[in-house]
């Protein structure tokens, strides 16, 4: 064996370890989290007092796209998920103001992904996608009575 | 020395040591417009009616009452702390406040913020929260928050919509409080009770002008209450170029291009651009809250609408849950605002 042919030979061997039976990766592309600010809903208040109340949002992280298990799909593809939970949160005993007006926030991100493999000996094509949303935070604000009347005039 | 005493007889005839203008007229009639009823429940103890005006305008000191000759005879003489004008009064003292001292980034870690500016945050959440009132030693930090309300209007249909400016420099104020939380502490039920009926005799006061005729002022009610309107709404004009200018010097001094909005009203065309994207894509991402059907016709809705908006500022403080666990929660009072 020519020192050429030994090191096709490596090379092989070790697209075999990485990607299993012959696959190679055609494709891995995890985009940046891109960060999202959302108002869930706003209620105004018109007796001073205290005020209790939740909010839920539903976030989810699902893997799918192929079944096969012979590519070295990479971490965050490797199982297939259709995960989906409720994140939710209780405000208690917020004390407010008459004319005060709450909105609810949620900062959120967002992920998607994909992960593609082929092969040629038989030919085949493996392909897994990523869509990842995750509640960062969950907050109010408070618009104080009278801080900014609406338009319109009397 | 008698050019010294002629100086001091001076300064005496012009101005009282509070500060108002003094005259040598007799009083005979006075109007006064407060809303606390202490101040009214004690007005005929105060006044001096028959005697000169300095003898009236002292029961009156100028750092809370605005004192205006009314005829040749008569004073109207306004508590600032009454009604609208006590409210803007103190958004403006925040304001003022808040600008001597703003760091760059916005975030005042409380330990280090004077005291007279540290009493004034500490009252603004404590309007808010009871429990806050009896920390006697405030920590943690507040930070400032820049945000665009807007009344968006399509047909007869109608949002309000507000969407925080500051992007990128948010995210590091946000973790920088993070780190520096209030603690939360429940507040007892004997706190809440007075807080309760503190803030509802605050509502009162803060929503209602009383006007009170003395002397011969009763003869002349209309022209009396014309002009003591007249008064109100000249200090309710002065206070708000003020707060104006103050929200003008914290905007540009935390690096906020509010363009037009300065001014105290914009369309929503004429923001800049990257405020208007930027309302554009959470307008959008709120579309359910916003109580639209899909994004489509949040969308529609936007695209077809006209609309004022004003800046807001708020104070924003993150709060240690007393149970333990991670500082979570961020609680933004928006205090002051632009007029739309």
């Amino acid at each position: 064996m020519t020192v050429k042919g030994l090191v096709a030979s490596l090379t092989v061997l070790h697209a075999s370890a990485a990607f299993g039976s012959g696959w190679t990766e055609v494709q891995y592309q995890l985009g940046p989290a891109v960060d999202h600010l959302q108002m869930l809903y706003h209620f105004d208040v018109y007796v001073t007092g205290t005020y209790t109340w939740s909010v839920s949002i539903q976030n989810h992280f699902v893997v799918a796209g192929s079944t096969t298990q012979a590519p070295a799909w990479r971490t965050r593809f490797a199982n297939l998920a259709d995960n989906a939970w409720w994140e939710s949160a209780t405000f208690s005993n917020v004390p407010l103001l008459r004319m005060d007006r709450v909105e609810n926030w949620e900062a959120y991100y967002e992920l998607s992904g994909t992960n593609s493999f082929s092969k040629t000996d038989p030919p085949d094509f493996a392909s897994r996608s990523l869509s990842e949303r995750i509640t960062e935070e969950i907050y109010y604000t408070i618009r104080a009575g009278g801080a900014a009347p609406p338009p319109g005039g009397p | 020395m008698r050019w010294v005493l002629f100086v001091l007889a001076f300064a005496t005839f012009h101005f009282s040591n509070a500060g108002h203008p003094l005259s040598d007229r007799t009083i005979h009639g006075c109007l006064i417009v407060t809303s606390d009823p202490k101040i009214a429940e004690k007005l005929d103890d105060r006044l001096s009616l028959g005697k000169g005006q300095g003898a009236v305008t002292k029961a009156f000191p100028g750092d809370r009452f605005k004192i205006v000759e009314w005829g040749r005879q008569s004073l109207i003489i306004v508590d600032m702390q009454s009604g609208p004008l006590g409210m803007l009064a103190e958004r403006v003292r925040l304001g003022e406040a808040l600008l001597a001292e703003t760091p760059k980034d916005g975030v005042f870690l409380l330990r280090e913020t004077s005291r007279g500016t540290r009493d004034r945050i500490w009252s603004e959440l404590g309007k808010r929260d009871p429990a806050l009132a009896d920390q006697k030693e405030p920590t943690g930090a507040v930070g400032l928050d820049v945000s665009i309300s807007m009344r968006l209007q399509s047909g007869d249909q109608w949002r309000d919509f507000s969407v925080t400016v500051r992007g990128d420099e948010w995210r590091k104020t946000r973790s920088r409080l993070q780190q520096n939380p209030i603690p939360q502490e429940s507040a007892s039920p004997r706190q809440m009770q007075d807080w309760l009926s503190r803030q509802r005799e605050q509502d009162q006061i803060g929503l209602s002008f009383g006007f009170h005729f003395r002397g011969t002022a009763m003869q002349f009610v209309e022209e009396g209450m014309k002009e003591a309107t007249t008064v109100l709404e000249r200090t309710l004009a002065e206070l708000r170029v003020r707060e104006v200018e103050v929200n003008r010097n914290l905007l540009s001094k935390l690096g906020v291009d509010g363009g037009s909005l300065l001014s105290g009203e914009a369309r929503f065309d004429q923001l800049p651009e990257k405020l208007r994207k930027n309302l554009e894509s959470q307008f959008l991402a709120s579309y359910q809250g916003l109580r639209f059907g899909s994004e489509a016709e949040a969308r529609s809705f936007l695209y077809s609408s006209q609309g004022t908006a004003s800046v807001g500022i708020g104070l924003t403080r993150c709060l240690r849950p007393a149970s333990g666990g991670r500082p979570a929660l961020l609680a933004t009072i928006i205090f002051t605002s632009t007029k739309p």
